[in-house]
């Protein structure tokens, strides 16, 4: 089974991570590079 | 842009996902987690974890060209069919919330950051619902893998926990469906329940002994 075809990557706060914090904004890292939809497939591996 | 992403998301709230994993239980039987099945068989995490890739520790999940992090289905019915693979089928159906950086594919999600909320299903080798864990037989080190069984199988198998007991050696909350927690079916009434019985007083010393590490700190 596979994953398919890359649609968007992003960021998204854990909830536990916002009920420490009330900037949940400032615990995102850098901004993870884009992906090439057309050719990237993934196989599930757990 | 051509081949590019549309755009990099910012959603407000984690991803629910489904995913197979393997039930392991520690050494000393004190410590429950899970064990991907193939990329990451080797990897143990608990009901909350980060993911680090075995390959290039110098880069953080997920990276484009790598195939590191956590994986999870957006479907449950995807999910399921994973199980039906022969060698998936010792593997406990998950529900977790996926967090941290994260790459969105058609089905599914490739992650940093997971949550392991639900154990929603296990099956025994038999086909009926799982209702306890056995030792499976295999492992890494410092870890037995853990395998469903039925209350009519349990007999004939070493080191039985229940569904919800090894929820409870997990290190934080973990909700057990309905549907993994069915009270377990008496062993025949042929085969005395030694083996079970053994592996509840081993798990009742366990406890005992944490909780008294648990005064004496």
């Amino acid at each position: 089974m596979r994953l398919g075809k890359a649609k968007a990557s992003g960021y998204v706060a854990d909830v536990a991570e916002e009920e420490v914090t009330q900037e949940p904004q400032t615990l995102a890292p850098e901004v993870p590079e884009p992906v090439t939809a057309e050719r990237e497939q993934v196989t599930v591996t757990g | 842009m051509f081949g590019r992403t549309p755009r990099n998301e910012r959603p407000e709230r984690p991803f629910t996902g489904y995913k197979l994993a393997r039930a392991v239980l520690s050494a000393d039987g004190t410590r429950a987690g899970f064990a991907g099945l193939t990329l990451g068989a080797d990897q143990i995490y608990g009901a909350v974890g980060e993911a680090a890739c075995v390959w290039n520790t110098r880069h953080a999940p997920p990276r484009k060209w790598c195939g590191c992090g956590f994986y999870c289905l957006h479907e449950l019915n995807d999910a399921r069919a994973l199980g039906c693979a022969t060698e998936n089928r010792p593997a406990l159906l998950i529900e977790v919330a996926a967090a941290g950086r994260y790459i969105r594919y058609e089905r599914g999600l490739r992650y940093s950051r997971q949550r392991v909320k639900v154990i929603r299903e296990s099956q025994c080798g038999c086909g009926r619902p799982g209702t306890g864990l056995a030792d499976g037989g295999t492992g890494v080190v410092g870890w037995r893998h853990l395998t469903p069984v039925c209350g009519r199988c349990a007999a004939d198998r070493p080191a039985i926990v229940s569904v919800e007991d090894f929820a409870g050696l997990l290190e934080a909350p973990v909700r057990v469906a309905q549907t993994a927690a069915a009270a377990p079916e008496p062993p025949p009434a042929d085969e005395p329940p030694i083996a079970v019985l053994s592996a509840e007083i081993a798990l009742l010393h366990a406890r005992l002994d944490e909780i008294q590490s648990r005064l004496d700190g």
